[in-house]
């Protein structure tokens, strides 16, 4: 992070101590941005893991599903067979 | 004074005091620990859930596997009733593709299923328990085969696959 804008700040600072000032300004700026730019990221991290948690819930529900109905079907098919 | 000048920056000297670097060093490292371990937590929870999906994925592979064989068991009229043998953790039907000769075997051991067609045998890993058993009707008429599992997370699962064919000595002697 270069800090946008430092150099311009540094030269129109007035005083020393403004100079010093900007400086700790635009530093903490890259900084916070850092910072920012770290938490989207892991954000994005963990809503992908949750993404993929809630998908693996329900592909596990899904699946407990179809196997229940093929075998409400198998029984089914099994009973109409005898029924004829 | 002395004392001031290690914990206190004065406003006109540059740089940080031994404090000020401490105390950003032990927020930095809280932070980074933390983040750590919520990293550790993320990839823990990821390799889980990748073995959630591979399971209900190989379930569903060992699903359509048993039903696609044993709807490839046809039993002819003479056939006796009781025709699944089950015994030692293996399952056996004959007539399939409705030859005598040929037969569908299930066999569990160490956690792994394996069915067979006689040709190919097709393994199925990672079940704590299976049980094997025919599938019958109120009447005690078996009807298929039925394989109850139990994951490694110690959910059960139930696969009940019919026969292509019923014996018609079950249907006459209704």
């Amino acid at each position: 992070m270069g800090g946008l804008g430092r150099h311009d700040a540094r030269e129109r600072s007035p005083s020393p101590r403004g100079r010093r000032g900007a400086d700790c300004g635009y530093i903490l700026l890259d900084v916070v941005v850092a910072l920012f730019i770290v938490m989207i990221g892991f954000a994005v991290f963990l809503s992908g893991i949750s993404l993929a948690a809630s998908l693996s819930v329900r592909q596990n529900a899904r699946v407990q599903s179809m196997i229940e109905e093929r075998n409400a079907h198998a029984k089914e098919q099994m009973v109409l067979f005898q029924k004829e | 004074m002395r004392r001031n000048r290690w914990f206190f920056s004065r406003r006109n000297e540059r740089g940080s005091t031994i404090l000020e670097v401490v105390v950003a060093l032990f927020i930095l490292s809280a932070l980074g620990i933390g983040a750590w371990h919520a990293v550790g937590v993320s990839l823990r929870l990821a390799a889980r859930l990748k073995d959630t999906m591979l399971a209900n994925t190989r379930l569903l592979q060992l699903d359509d596997r048993l039903r696609g064989l044993a709807g490839r068991i046809y039993l002819p009229f003479w056939a006796p009733d009781g025709i699944v043998q089950v015994g030692n953790g293996a399952l056996n039907v004959p007539y399939l593709d409705g030859d005598p000769g040929k037969k569908l075997s299930l066999t569990f051991q160490e956690g792994v299923l394996s069915l067979s067609d006689g040709k190919v045998t097709t393994q199925y890993e990672d079940f704590q328990s299976a049980v094997l058993s025919p599938a019958t009707d109120e009447g005690h008429r078996q009807y298929g085969v039925s394989v109850g599992l139990e994951g490694k997370d110690g959910k059960p699962v139930l696969i009940v696959a019919r026969f292509g064919a019923t014996p018609l000595g079950s249907i006459s002697s209704r």
